[in-house]
């Protein structure tokens, strides 16, 4: 039997119902109840939607990783959404890992991060120290291992020209022993 | 078995953390911050080759080594080192658990007093821990500020002016900040108040958890309280949430033990410390667990002023010896759980021995 549209909540009888409580046996339909948010809430069907000072472990992120994409079933797997340009992480890695794959994820999968991170945190906004030296100056697009990565891609795909450049550049980067590490910067650009 | 006790080895430190020195050490074991860091152009742990996790340690480990780094911290290679040695240093607070398993170069940088730690290519690709016996938050934090700055004229962090910090976890991003202070709360354990003081705690976002951070246990009554936050609050007003909230901790657990010193309740508690020390002279099979809750009783005693001839230094010690890896780098071999229980109890003999 499938539920009628909008049903009223089988507590309350005052608001729609929003949660739906179906038990099922084998596939049967044994019972079901139509619940609205606030009773499913005292019921304890659903957790509170505003319990923002429960503290957040680790085990609750993934919890809330999983419904912050939707539909799971779909979010499983690597190829699900948009791929981070700076490492290839989709939703789908995310929510399986908890983990971002570079700095450039928090850019990418912005719009579904910010509900997360204010439930997670005080405020979706960094209130805190900044760096001492402007880190935006000192990415390093080029660093030797982006430009090892983009060589050997270069030579599979068999592009001698652009591989003959990278390697040059890799020359040209690679710092000698015993120098500042942070001396090792893209091609061209003066220390 | 082990019939003769074992002595402890000469010059035996047990580490910043277990000096069992500084203020309100009878309650505070030690302050510890710990900041995330990303390094720009590389990717996160979870998407980077193994030439660039060796290439990321090669540069933090020269920037950590600089001869006018305010530190002086000795690189410890981690995949060069054996199980029980890497679990060693986690037993010392000085890696994580993930960091002791990672399969993927990675690194710590430690001073002689391992009251400064720099994990490398651990979740996040700098992990800076500085340490403080006592309760000390703002004195600690001042240090791993001053240890951040240094790595950040070396090394550029990915960093945002909208969310900080960025961690591979969403869970640290901003201040990448977590302030934690290890307590010793017999007191509220044994008065059955620890559940209520735990929950006031979590009430205001601050986590309670075991020694060992995520996932562990509380074992013999002792807990670290730290915040969870780090997102939307500045680091002082972290420093400031932890500390008046270990604060009141503190105030609760010392009226809970002055309760349990006075009228009937003191026979019965005097009775709990001397049985456990009773059991720790006498016994030849001790669990870790076991040892612990025994120990936490004797630490008790000790800073009561009811036992005499042992002292802090000796319970920490012992607390420390009686984890799995030290027992077998002590006894240099691996051993069985079995064969720990004894080595454990033999020690813990050889260390009351001396009262």
């Amino acid at each position: 039997m499938q539920p009628p549209p909008a049903p009223m909540c089988s507590s309350c009888q005052k608001h729609l119902a929003s949660v739906h409580v179906l038990d099922l046996a084998s596939g049967v339909l044994k019972s079901e109840q139509h619940l609205c948010q606030v009773c499913a809430e005292t019921l304890g069907v659903v957790q509170s939607k505003s319990q923002k000072t429960k503290p957040m472990s680790a085990e609750i992120l993934e919890d809330l990783i999983g419904s912050m994409t939707g539909d799971k079933g779909k979010m499983r797997g690597r190829s699900v959404g948009p791929a981070c340009p700076g490492c290839g992480t989709t939703l789908g890695d995310f929510r399986m890992r908890g983990r971002f794959g570079c700095g450039r994820c928090y850019d990418t999968f912005r719009a579904a991060l910010l509900p997360l991170l204010e439930r997670v945190h005080d405020a979706p906004r960094h209130q805190g120290r900044f760096p001492t030296r402007p880190p935006v100056l000192r990415t390093r697009p080029d660093s030797l291992a982006d430009l090892r990565r983009r060589l050997d891609a270069a030579i599979l795909g068999e592009n001698y020209e652009e591989a003959a450049s990278l390697r040059d550049q890799l020359r040209n980067i690679d710092p000698p022993a015993g120098s500042n590490p942070a001396a090792s910067k893209p091609a061209g650009e003066s220390a | 078995m082990t019939d003769a006790p074992f002595s402890v080895p000469e010059n035996f430190q047990p580490g910043e953390w277990l000096r069992g020195q500084g203020q309100d050490a009878d309650i505070a074991i030690c302050t510890r911050v710990r900041l995330a860091r990303n390094v720009t152009g590389f990717g996160f742990y979870t998407t980077m080759q193994p030439d660039d996790s060796a290439e990321l340690v090669q540069v933090l480990n020269r920037a950590l080594t600089r001869p006018d780094f305010p530190e002086r911290l000795r690189i410890v290679d981690l995949p060069g080192l054996g199980d029980i040695e890497r679990s060693v240093l986690m037993e010392r607070h000085l890696i994580s658990r993930d960091l002791a398993v990672a399969d993927r170069p990675r690194s710590v940088a430690v001073n002689e007093q391992e009251s400064v730690s720099v994990m490398v290519n651990e979740e996040d690709h700098v992990r800076a821990q500085v340490f403080q016996s006592g309760f000390a938050v703002q004195a600690t934090y001042d240090r791993a500020e001053r240890l951040d700055d240094a790595i950040m004229a070396d090394v550029p962090y990915a960093f945002s002016e909208e969310l900080g910090f960025l961690t591979s976890c969403p869970t640290n991003v901003g201040t990448g900040l977590r302030m934690s202070v290890m307590l010793h709360l017999p007191g509220l354990v044994w008065a059955d108040e620890i559940d209520k003081a735990t929950a006031t705690i979590q009430k205001i976002s601050l986590a309670v958890r075991g020694l060992y951070g995520e996932g562990s246990r509380a074992l013999g009554d002792f807990y670290q309280v730290s915040n969870q936050v780090t997102l939307g609050r500045s680091e002082r007003d972290i420093v400031r949430d932890v500390g008046s909230a270990v604060e009141r901790l503190m105030t609760w657990e010392r009226e809970v033990r002055e309760a349990l010193l006075r009228g009937d309740s003191r026979c019965r508690t005097l009775d709990r410390i001397h049985r456990a020390l009773g059991i720790l002279e006498r016994a030849y099979i001790l669990s870790s667990e076991e040892a612990l809750n025994l120990l936490s009783a004797a630490r008790f005693g000790v800073h009561a002023g009811l036992i005499g001839g042992l002292a802090i230094r000796e319970v920490n010690t012992a607390l420390l010896l009686s984890q799995p890896a030290h027992l077998q780098r002590m006894h240099q071999s691996t051993l069985t759980s079995e064969q720990r229980d004894e080595h454990r109890a033999s020690l813990m003999r050889g260390i009351l021995a001396r009262r």
